[in-house]
Parts: structure tokens; sequence; C-alpha cells
């Protein structure tokens, strides 16, 4: 178990992403491939970040200019959130 | 030498190109980019075969799925039995002897954009002489 406060790996490995229009967060963006059906070839991506960023579901989300729907918020029970996105 | 089963599917692709849902992207692979989308995959699946009562004839029931993918927006559905509709259009001038089966609907979140799909299985009959794998009679 690592014991760094996970806080300080989004300085390396964090995204900044723009929540409803007009607040910054920071959290660690990962769009792995991922597939549909066995026959639809895409990308599943999640937002991780601490949960006192407050993101809950319906919020939008634009990272890298595109912009996500928050359609689901799973908390670790560490303290960190895992936002599943839906491209706009 | 193709096997019938490649030239039944490829027959079946090039009769499907060009609806007006799916247009040109009209696909004989299992697997295809979410960017395709509102697409048709073609497979030839499985194959039952009967031998004949005359010679060495070989009677042969093949599967073909024609696979209809589109984004699943809220009128995801409205789409897929569109696809549906202009499929079974279309093959009726199939020129195999073919018979609708099934008709499959599903819908998936696990992309960034949830797709629905619909699968038409069609039983296409066709005969060969054994050992003749690619010449349909």
């Amino acid at each position: 178990m690592i014991s760094e406060n996970p806080v300080d790996f989004l300085v390396d490995f964090g995204s900044t992403a723009t929540k409803n229009g007009s607040t910054s967060v920071v959290g660690v963006f990962d769009k792995a491939f991922a597939e549909s059906f066995g026959m639809i070839a895409g990308n599943d991506p999640v937002f991780r970040c601490p949960s006192a960023t407050g993101i809950v579901r319906g919020n939008t989300l634009v990272i890298g200019g595109v912009s996500y729907t928050v359609v689901g918020v799973e908390a670790d029970g560490t303290g960190w959130d895992l936002c599943r996105l839906e491209a706009v | 030498m193709a096997h019938a089963r490649q030239t039944i599917r490829e027959a079946a692709a090039t009769l499907l190109t060009g609806l007006t849902t799916t247009s040109t992207r009209v696909f004989q692979s299992r697997m295809v980019p979410q960017e395709s989308l509102p697409c048709l995959l073609i497979t030839t699946n499985d194959e039952e075969i009967v031998p004949g009562t005359i010679g060495t004839l070989l009677e042969r029931h093949l599967e073909l799925a024609v696979t209809g993918c589109a984004k699943a927006t809220s009128t995801v559905d409205d789409t897929l039995d569109t696809i549906a509709a202009e499929v079974e259009t279309a093959m009726a001038g199939f020129a195999y002897r073919n018979e609708l089966t099934r008709l499959e609907v599903g819908f998936d979140e696990a992309l960034e954009k949830p797709a629905g799909r619909i699968v038409l299985t069609y039983r296409i009959t066709y005969l060969t002489a054994a050992g003749s794998p690619g010449t349909s009679i």
C-alpha cells in the first residue's frame, strides 16, 4: 500500500478538466480501449479525482477540448471517485 | 478458389451497399471502429450440411448474419428498425434462396458513445457437389 498522499500523483499524472463550463478540476483521465458487442471498437473514458472535487452524475467535463457527460460516479472508499464519462 | 460461403457473403455485401441509412459503410468483418456507425456487418457463420440423395450433392444451410449498428441516441430504436426495414427489403432480391429466421436487438454502454445493434439472421440454402465447395449448383 502506498503511503504518499494520493493527491501528489495529480502533479505528475493529472489532467485539468472544466466542470460545468466554469470550474477547473484536476484528475487522472484515462481513455482505454473498449469494445461493444465484441464488434465495435472504441474507448471507455474515465476520470479519477478526489471525492472532494464534488463531481456528480450529470455534470459536464471538458477534457482536451472534448465534452463529456458524467454518467456515473463510483467512490472507491479511499476518498477518490471514478467518474464514468460519455462523449457528448 | 473461394468457398461458396465467401461468394454468398460478398454478394450480400454488394446487394446491401448503398442503403439509405448505412450507405457504403458495409463491412465483411467482425470488428469496426465506432466512427463507422451507423453501419452493417455481414458475417457467414455456422452451416448445417445434409447429404443429398442424388449423387454427391450436399444441401447446405448457411447462417448469414446482417448486423446493423448505430450510436445509442434517443432515436436509436427508430434507426435500428429503419436499418432492418431497409435490409429486409433489399434481401428480397437476393440471388440465393433465403429465409429470415431471427431478429435480435441489443444495447451496450461500454463505449464513450453507447451503441445499439440489430441482428438479422438469414438461413441461406444452396447446393454443392462434395469436394467442390466453391461451386454452388
